[in-house]
């Protein structure tokens, strides 16, 4: 039984759904705080976790690393570690809405949209964060290179 | 595993590229180091009312210390505004208790303001001292012992946007 289902987990088109899944999400993500970074630093901001020095800096920094490792996860290009760079930034994210939950902090996540007003529960935004970052370690475990540039560097 | 931690690496220099680049081009660059207003730096939390003795009044709040008692969820926070203000917004949780008309309001409040609670009071901030008056008169009148006055009150916590129920003021 657990068998079948390490099986069904690592099955090459799954995993290269969800690596294709996840790619998309960061970089539809990435794609509104790029264009208004000022806006994302305010969202930053409102979190109340870093301190005010580094906050645009981090604000500049972050959805290029999302779109990059995006991109990479999409074609299978050093797919392991843009996936390990991914998961650590939702471990961030995570921490950092577990933080504003605990407090009772009024945040806009920030997580797609540096424009929109709609507040989801915090809890929400933890739940869906945890799904992706199982969805990270799955490809990192798996280790498939289907329709993946890895597979090529491999290959030849 | 050496290998990964190279790649990392470069993945993120290469980002740290594009994001240069792009700030560099962007018409909505922002400076690299941005002037955010910290909660810890008191330059607007140090007024308090002329009126205010430090040797007999209650002890004041700066923001940071403020903020700090709203998370622990231990302390109670009274708005000595008007209700009319409170309605338009005020510190998450906070009771109302204008002491302007203090008697018309004391009955329906003192049944959620136990003799033992940690109590911070405030008000409009420079403009008002209602949070003194207030304190003085808990204390004086109906035996309140832990009372702390956070000056800043509505607009410090306003400015930054901190936990609120209602709007922020623009």
């Amino acid at each position: 039984m657990a068998n079948t289902m390490n099986k069904f987990l690592t099955n090459k088109y799954l995993v290269f759904l969800i690596r294709l899944a996840i790619g998309i999400v960061f970089i539809y993500a990435a794609v509104s705080k790029i264009t208004h970074p000022d806006q994302f630093a305010r969202i930053i901001y409102n979190y109340h976790i870093l301190p005010g020095g580094v906050i645009n800096l981090f604000a500049l920094l972050l959805p290029w690393i999302e779109i990059l490792c995006g991109f990479l996860l999409i074609i299978g290009f050093w797919h392991k570690s843009a996936t390990v760079i991914l998961g650590g930034v939702t471990v961030v994210f995570i921490l950092a809405l577990s933080v504003a939950l605990f407090r009772g902090v009024n945040i806009e996540c920030g997580c797609f949209s540096t424009t929109s007003k709609a507040k989801g529960p915090v809890i929400d935004l933890i739940v869906r964060d945890t799904i992706m970052l199982v969805g990270c370690a799955l490809i990192f475990a798996a280790n498939k290179t289907f329709l993946a540039l890895d597979g090529l560097r491999r290959r030849f | 595993m050496n290998k990964t931690i190279l790649q990392i690496v470069v993945i993120c220099f290469v980002a740290a590229l594009l994001a240069v680049g792009n700030n560099l081009v962007s018409p909505n660059k922002v400076p690299w180091i941005g002037n955010w207003p910290s909660l810890s730096d008191n330059s607007d939390s140090v007024w308090v009312s002329p009126s205010y003795d430090a040797k007999s009044d209650p002890p004041t709040l700066r923001l940071s210390e403020a903020f700090d008692r709203f998370v622990s969820k231990t302390y109670l926070f009274v708005d000595a505004r008007e209700p009319e203000e409170y309605q338009a917004g005020h510190i998450k949780n906070a009771i109302n208790l204008p002491f302007d008309t203090f008697d018309d309001h004391w009955a329906q409040v003192e049944p959620l303001l136990p003799k033992d609670a940690k109590i911070v009071t405030y008000c409009s901030g420079t403009e008002c001292d209602a949070s003194l008056l207030l304190a003085r008169l808990l204390i004086q009148k109906y035996g309140y012992e832990s009372i702390e006055i956070f000056f800043g009150g509505w607009p410090a916590w306003n400015k930054h946007k901190l936990p609120i129920d209602g709007k922020y003021d623009e």
